[in-house]
């Protein structure tokens, strides 16, 4: 009870019932002009009603022949999104395509007002579909826009279109009533996956700016409907994105996200299919769980199919004899997802013996990797920035020529695999 | 000037509480004749039909003139005739021993001949009338200038019944009267402790309403209760209807939209609060007890919390919380949303956002505003309505309303959601609905003109002023602010009762347990299960 006096407004009761003190009143009337001064020529403004907007799901970014750039953006009409049953073909497209061309982002966004007749809103934009023209003459000026502005955010996924951007936007999906939505969830399946990079707005530029790390871009083709999603490994190498010209007229396409587009500083050099770039997300330590096919023996029949839980990839860089040597090592463990006629898995040194198998399946694919990523000069590893801030010594030699010494130095690759569990099968089935 | 008029004022009042003036303020005594005496008080009635004046003789001195007088319905009639009007009649003079002189008279009829319990004799007229408006029997003598009352009251009164406010599952069922000495009984029941002390003020000048301080002595904090006799001095009214009245002139802060005078209907309540050292303010007339130091922390406590085992009761004190903030800031979140600060959203909810107000053709504020005013018109309509047509109020309000407004496309589905729920959400805070629906409207146009930013202005400058609010000494926003965390036992959470063992500090400033702990439940080691 540190203040047992009380001061109750004693003027305002003083002055009788109904009468407030002169005082007050001066003071309600200034606080109430203050308030609404303020609020009244300060507010409202930055109102924009929210059903006044085009929301961009999607925006898709190409290079026209005449050098200007093309905008799409997948703008959503919400009433339709609402609307009961089925998503994707037949039913009316919830999302319409607005597309304008302009010499900068910032430009074309401007134009986009004339053919939307609202006011795009890019804060729900979910991915940035980039044209395959476009990403080989380079990205760099096209990204100012999408960090100088409030709107459009760094979370937002990237995506090289094989081909032209504003096809894949245009592409179809079944089960999601917004197109560009379905392309975010495979990018974000790839936790599961790792077949194609996740990339963001944020790690593409982070990437980008950062010495001796190249990014690393998910792929993306328009395919015919009924083309199927193939697993790459026993059968072979993944098909090439078909050309959208030998579509035929009028048929449902949707988009195929595989492998990944490898760049070189801020320019597209190269694809890399699926194994490819599973193994350069794992020696880059951005890769998450994957499922990966290892063959029995040769003619056996057998075969073992595991998920890889996590690889922690270990990268020693020395110089031996003027040639800069490379060491990664790769330590994984996965669990056994699916057996073919496999060994009993409760005998003694069946399970050592998938090990080893895996741990060549992914050497190999690691190797590839490699050879890829050398071919093309690229370093989508960051082998560079391992090498600048772990041997700052050794950057400083190779700094200026990184991509070159990459192509020639020394790779040596050692993979450990444990597989951790087995499932509750002790034998498969035969 | 406006000071000597404030102090003038201030001493009529203290007068008024004090004395009891007659209507030219000056004290009347008793003329000696009966005739003088019952002129006056006819013509102060305006001859009223229900002011009864039985003339009689009374059997000890047959040969004096004597006058019965009451208010017809205030009084018992059976007590009346029975005890008083009997045997001033059928006594003969043996019964006083020996013949009274007529100044007398008075004095020993209340000694010897009277019968009721409480019979006081009266020598002026204004003491006289005061008596009879307070339901009592005047007998006035020829020849004698002091009077006799005699409380015979017997008013019809209500039973005691269920509250109509504050409805509990679990507790008592008891409400109080309107009668002040009810009331105080029904209090006494609950506190058999003879330190309950009750101090009797009238206020009014016309309607001369019993006030009713009422306080735990030695529990009571000295300086509230110092401070609530020095404010209720000074009220100075000519009606006081009901214990509001008095509310609206002793409260802390009459501009803040925060209360910090407490009501309630509730005999275990004020009992509860008297116990934490609280000041009861009981006015006749109403069933509505006054409770201070009233703090914020209060409107979210119920009675049945402390009835009932403490975690669900703690589960509920967080729903009330969110109730609170979902009622008072749901449609400003919603405009805020809807028109400022669209990325906030999951894309996903944006999109059915966009959707549903496709095509209205108002402003999200205007749409806010507009529904909350017919939200608090259909409840207004519900409650002033009999309650059979106050439900097809609702039901035709609600349903046909809202639905047909969005069917027509006039607002956006998720609008009448954000009402109902704001409704809903405002009824589960009962005792905050007057400053819910304020500040409700206040944050919304707010949110329509500055968006986040002036919710978070709003939130800013309301908790300064409520941080800033004093109830009768004790900060309003006690126990968060002052911090005090043998207080903060009884906010969000309920303790159990064995926790909170010592009466809130700043109610009570002497240290005090209230509680013992709470006796160990032991169990007997080895022997399993099996009853004797």
């Amino acid at each position: 009870m540190s203040r047992g006096v009380v001061r109750p407004s004693a003027a305002a009761r003083r002055a009788g019932p109904g009468t407030a003190p002169v005082g007050a009143v001066r003071a309600v009337a200034l606080a109430l002009a203050v308030v609404l001064a303020a609020t009244l020529l300060a507010g409202c403004w930055d109102r924009r009603e929210i059903e006044r907007l085009a929301i961009v799901a999607g925006i898709g970014l190409d290079l026209q022949p005449d050098g200007s750039l093309l905008l799409v953006a997948q703008v959503v009409k919400p009433a339709l999104v609402r609307t009961q049953g089925q998503a994707g073909m037949g039913s009316p497209r919830a999302v319409s395509l607005a597309s304008s061309t302009g010499p900068t982002v910032a430009a074309a966004t401007r134009a986009l007002c004339q053919v939307a007749g609202r006011r795009p809103f890019w804060g729900h934009a979910r991915i940035l579909v980039v044209g395959e023209e476009l990403a080989r003459a380079g990205l760099a000026d096209v990204m100012d826009w999408f960090f100088r502005q409030r709107e459009p955010r760094p979370r937002t996924r990237v995506l090289v279109a094989r081909g032209r951007a504003a096809d894949l936007l245009a592409a179809e999906s079944e089960l999601e009533k917004l197109p560009a939505v379905a392309l975010d969830n495979v990018l974000e399946l790839q936790s599961a996956t790792t077949l194609a990079p996740d990339t963001t707005l944020h790690r593409f530029v982070r990437d980008l700016t950062t010495p001796g790390k190249d990014p690393l871009v998910a792929a993306a083709a328009v395919v015919s409907r009924t083309a199927q999603a193939g697993f790459p490994g026993m059968e072979g190498r993944p098909p090439e994105a078909q050309e959208p010209a030998a579509e035929k007229e009028g048929e449902e396409r949707r988009f195929d996200v595989r492998g990944s587009a490898v760049f070189r500083g801020d320019r597209l050099v190269g694809w890399m299919d699926e194994v490819e770039t599973r193994a350069t997300l794992w020696v880059a330590g951005a890769g998450r769980r994957a499922t990966v096919v290892v063959p029995g023996p040769a003619g056996s029949g057998q075969g073992s199919t595991v998920e890889v839980l996590r690889a922690a990839p270990k990268v020693k860089i020395h110089e031996e004899g003027g040639r800069l040597v490379l060491t990664v090592s790769l330590e994984c463990r996965a669990v056994l997802s699916e057996e073919l006629r496999g060994p009993d898995v409760t005998v003694r040194g069946a399970l050592e013996d998938v090990e080893r198998r895996l741990e060549r399946v992914l050497a190999a694919d690691i190797a590839a990797a490699f050879r890829k990523a050398r071919s093309l000069r690229a370093d989508p590893f960051g082998l560079g920035f391992t090498l600048c801030t772990r041997y700052p010594k050794l950057w400083e030699k190779y700094q200026d020529f990184w991509p070159d010494a990459l192509a020639s130095a020394e790779v040596r690759i050692s993979v450990k695999a444990r597989i951790v569990r087995t499932g509750l099968v002790l034998k498969a089935p035969r | 000037m406006r000071r000597l008029l404030g102090r003038l004022s201030a001493r009529r009042g203290r007068r008024a509480a004090a004395g009891s003036p007659g209507p030219d303020g000056l004290p009347r005594p008793l003329a000696e004749k009966l005739e003088e005496n019952l002129k006056v008080l006819r013509d102060l009635f305006g001859s009223a039909p229900d002011l009864i004046v039985r003339r009689f003789r009374p059997g000890v001195a047959p040969d004096v003139e004597a006058a019965l007088v009451y208010l017809d319905g205030m009084v018992d009639d059976t007590v009346l005739h029975q005890h008083v009007l009997v045997p001033l009649l059928r006594e003969d003079p043996a019964a006083l021993g020996r013949r009274p002189r007529r100044a007398e008279l008075a004095r020993r009829a209340s000694e010897r001949l009277v019968a009721a319990g409480n019979v006081s004799e009266v020598s002026d007229l204004d003491k006289a009338w005061d008596e009879l408006l307070a339901g009592r029997a005047v007998v006035l003598f020829d020849g004698c200038p002091v009077g006799l009352t005699a409380a015979v009251k017997g008013w019809a009164t209500r039973s005691v019944e269920d509250p109509g406010t504050e409805s509990v599952i679990r507790g008592s069922r008891e409400g109080f009267t309107e009668d002040l000495l009810t009331n105080i009984t029904l209090l006494r029941r609950r506190v058999r402790d003879p330190r309950l002390h009750v101090e009797f003020l009238t206020l009014g000048r016309r309607t001369k309403t019993k006030v009713a301080l009422v306080h735990l002595h030695g529990v009571s904090s000295p300086y509230v209760l110092a401070e609530a006799r020095r404010r209720l001095r000074r009220v100075d009214l000519d009606s006081v209807l009901e214990s509001g009245y008095i509310e609206q002139y002793i409260e802390d802060a009459p501009y803040s939209p925060f209360a910090t005078v407490g009501n309630s209907e509730k005999p275990d309540v004020v009992a509860g609060k008297l116990l934490e050292g609280r000041v009861a303010i009981m006015v006749d007339g109403t069933p509505f007890a006054l409770l201070v130091p009233y703090l914020f922390i209060e409107s979210l406590q119920s009675a049945e919390d402390y009835y009932s085992r403490p975690f669900f009761v703690s589960l509920l004190r967080l729903f009330r919380v969110i109730a609170f903030t979902l009622a008072i800031l749901l449609p400003a979140l919603y405009v805020a949303v809807a028109s400022y600060h669209q990325e906030l959203l999951p894309s996903a909810l944006a999109i059915t956002l966009a959707g549903t107000r496709e095509g209205t053709p108002f402003p999200a504020v205007f749409e806010a505003m507009v529904m909350g005013v017919v939200f608090e018109v259909l409840r207004e309509a519900g409650v002033r309505l009999p309650r059979p047509v106050g439900q097809a109020v609702t039901i035709v309000g609600a349903l046909v309303l809202g639905e047909s407004a969005v069917q027509a496309g006039l607002i956006g589905s998720l609008m009448v959601m954000v009402v109902a729920l704001t409704g809903l959400a405002t009824f589960a805070v009962p005792a905050l609905v007057d400053i819910v629906v304020m500040l409700r409207v206040a944050f919304t146009l707010i949110a329509g003109v500055l968006g986040f930013y002036g919710i978070i202005l709003g939130l800013a400058l309301l908790t300064a002023h409520a941080a800033a609010v004093t109830s009768f000494g004790v900060p309003y926003l006690w126990p968060f602010t002052p911090l005090s965390a043998s207080g903060l036992l009884d906010t969000f959470i309920r303790a159990p009762l064995w926790v909170m063992r010592r009466r809130p500090v700043r109610l009570h400033p002497r240290p005090d347990v209230r509680r013992g702990p709470r006796p160990r439940v032991r169990r007997r080691a080895g022997r399993r299960g099996g009853t004797r």
